[in-house]
């Protein structure tokens, strides 16, 4: 059973051409250029347009982009390495939690608590990948799930260090005010809507940069054989149990840090938020609706799961169930996502136009 | 001891739902090779119907469950023509990516059908009967019999009927069965249609013993495709019904013994622990003869 071939079966038979991107034929020097140039001014534009915006389009703006954050994890594993990754709320959980326990218990600045929980996720991940990734297909998807319920429950279960179902918070003691904890990164204080909104911008542009460096990477090329087929990937010397747990590894660092912003965005955090539905099949849904294997595609579907909801506020009973049908259509009409489509049809019209 | 008891008839009950809904799934990923992830809401239309032919209808309790097993038939076979046939000739990824979706789509058609809230099915009996310190209601006694009773029948059609030979005719390898003359297509939607509808018969069955919610078929899917991946591919079905059962048994002890929370917990680790020693499941068979049911 190979993985991920929901990308092969988009009708992009030239896979020689795909190997080898345009991307990969600019020198490497301008991409760096611009992609700093990205990470600099999209935030700065954020903070200026920030200012302009009602605190509800600032809330479902950061909303959007935590998940596409998350949803970029999910897509390195699923569309990358073409596994089926059903437990990824576990780190997103650990992010968020360690956190809180940064913020109230252990008293570290920002920049400490990204690493941490960062570290914990690469930890965990390379601890659980030795097991998950004896198994490859069916197997793996069934054991992520696994690991999705398992969280959920010691989420719940494990009330001294998570707060057990009602959840733990950033904020201080009552006594004290009870005022959220402040986000500090050096000498800037995320406190306001805004701040938040623009961290959030900057922790998605990061996301977006690395994303792009990734896929002229070698790694890259090694994940692309190991999901299009894996016995050929073995054949021509890929370890592909290997690969693919750096996927796991690689995969689980942008929800650790996602969920570090969520916490101290969010203030209350509560095990809801990393259930089955929520935590894994959610983002799971972005990334095969907006375009698995794209750079851009978590982003567009995080738009469309979070964002359409919130913009038909009316229909919101209905907002599961558009995304279900939406996303049972692309998989069978389009499996490239919103994003793969995209980009074939735009590559079909530049071939006819350069065949003219 | 009274809880060892009271715990292994709760364990045959809820394995005797284990067994019919593993069932299903199991010829449907053999026969079929789609691994239905909607499985589970086939489970929960079961109660669904149930609850409506019986507290809706006002229909006999038994007379209600032979319509809601046709139901979740014809519902099966229409979901096959309408959605897997589709989807012939996809990895299995996809399938299952597809399935997922059809399960989140499934889930919110009941709640918007019959609402969010928990509903409930009274027993058709309600004599308790009492041995000792022991009490067991006889529903959940005629429920395990029923059960029962199904599975040797399946167990009957799959292995000693003309159908249950092409059904495996085409799980062994759909092209030869197609080129011997078997109308593989109409076996398959049969197929999945059956297995929908024990998935079906098993939720109308437990609707007494269950709060009906348009969620309460995930745990059955989870359940289900545990038995798929540890029973492997190419075992018979009373190894399904085995599985389901130690499955079961071990879910109910977990839950006497240590903490309710922890059963699911437990059973994943088993799965983990199992398939790290056995990644292609109990039965040793031959690469050439998996798939076959």
């Amino acid at each position: 059973m190979n993985a991920g071939a929901i990308r092969r079966d988009a009708g992009s038979g030239n896979l020689a051409a795909r190997s080898v991107p345009p991307a990969a034929r600019r020198s490497p020097g301008l991409v760096v250029a611009a992609l700093v140039l990205l990470v600099i001014l999209a935030p700065a534009t954020a903070a200026f347009v920030g200012g302009r915006l009602t605190s509800q389009a600032l809330a479902i703006g950061t909303s959007v982009l935590l998940a596409a954050v998350v949803a970029v994890g999910v897509n390195v594993t699923v569309g990358f390495a073409g596994m089926l990754n059903l437990g990824n709320s576990l780190f997103f959980a650990i992010g968020a939690y360690v956190a809180v326990h940064a913020a109230t218990t252990w008293g570290l600045p920002g920049a400490a608590t990204f690493l941490v929980a960062v570290a914990a996720c690469v930890g965990v991940a390379g601890a659980l990948g030795l097991l998950l990734l004896r198994a490859s297909g069916l197997q793996f998807g069934l054991m992520t799930i696994g690991v999705a319920l398992v969280t959920y429950t010691v989420l719940i279960a494990w009330t001294p260090v998570t707060g057990g179902a009602s959840g733990t918070s950033t904020a201080g003691p009552i006594r004290e005010g009870g005022l959220p904890a402040v986000l500090s990164l050096g000498p800037w204080e995320i406190v306001t809507p805004r701040d938040h909104f623009v961290a959030a911008v900057a922790l998605a542009m990061l996301c977006l940069a690395s994303m792009v460096l990734l896929r002229r990477t070698r790694l890259m090329v090694r994940w692309e054989c190991a999901r299009d087929d894996e016995f050929l990937a073995a054949s021509v010397g890929i370890d592909v149990a290997r690969v693919r747990a750096a996927a796991y590894v690689v995969g689980s660092v942008p929800a650790g840090a996602a969920g570090v912003l969520f916490a101290y965005w969010s203030v209350l955090v509560t095990p809801s938020s990393f259930g089955f539905a929520e935590g894994s099949i959610e983002p799971l849904a972005m990334v095969i609706l907006g375009g698995a294997g794209t750079v851009l595609g978590p982003f567009v579907g995080a738009a469309v799961v979070v964002g359409l909801p919130e913009l038909l506020r009316g229909f919101a009973d209905y907002a599961v169930l558009g995304y279900g049908v939406l996303l049972l259509l692309t998989v069978r009409f389009a499996p490239g996502g919103i994003v793969g489509t995209v980009a074939e049809w735009w590559a079909r019209v530049r071939a006819t136009r350069e065949g003219a | 001891m009274t809880i060892f008891v009271q715990q292994l008839v709760n364990g045959m009950v809820l394995g005797s739902a284990y067994l019919l809904v593993g069932m299903g799934l199991y010829i449907v990923f053999n026969a079929l090779h789609i691994p239905n992830f909607a499985h589970g809401e086939m489970f929960a239309l079961g109660s669904y119907l149930q609850y409506t032919f019986v507290v809706g209808l006002g229909l006999a309790f038994w007379p209600g469950l032979v319509m809601v097993v046709g139901c979740v038939f014809v519902v099966g076979a229409a979901m096959a023509l309408a959605v897997f046939e589709r989807l012939r000739g996809m990895a299995t990824t996809a399938l299952l990516l597809a399935s997922i979706a059809l399960s989140i789509v499934l889930q919110e058609v009941l709640a918007v059908v019959w609402g969010r809230d928990a509903l409930a099915v009274t027993p058709p009996v309600d004599t308790v009967i009492r041995l000792g310190e022991l009490a067991v209601s006889a529903y959940r006694l005629i429920l395990v019999l029923v059960a029962g009773t199904v599975a040797i029948l399946v167990a009957l059609v799959v292995y000693r009927t003309t159908f249950g030979r092409r059904l495996r005719a085409i799980a062994q390898n759909d092209q030869l069965a197609a080129l011997s003359g078997i109308r593989s297509r109409r076996v398959a939607v049969v197929a999945f249609a059956l297995g929908s509808c024990l998935a079906g018969l098993a939720g109308a069955l437990l609707a007494p013993a269950l709060s009906i919610n348009p969620h309460m078929g995930l745990a059955q899917t989870l359940v289900a495709f545990v038995i798929l991946v540890v029973v492997g591919a190419g075992a018979k079905l009373s190894t399904v019904v085995a599985t389901a059962l130690g499955l079961a048994l071990l879910e109910t002890m977990v839950a006497g013994y240590v903490s309710n929370t922890l059963r699911l917990t437990v059973v994943f680790a088993v799965l983990i622990a199992f398939l790290t020693l056995r990644p292609n499941g109990v039965s040793r068979t031959a690469v050439s003869v998996r798939g076959a049911l």
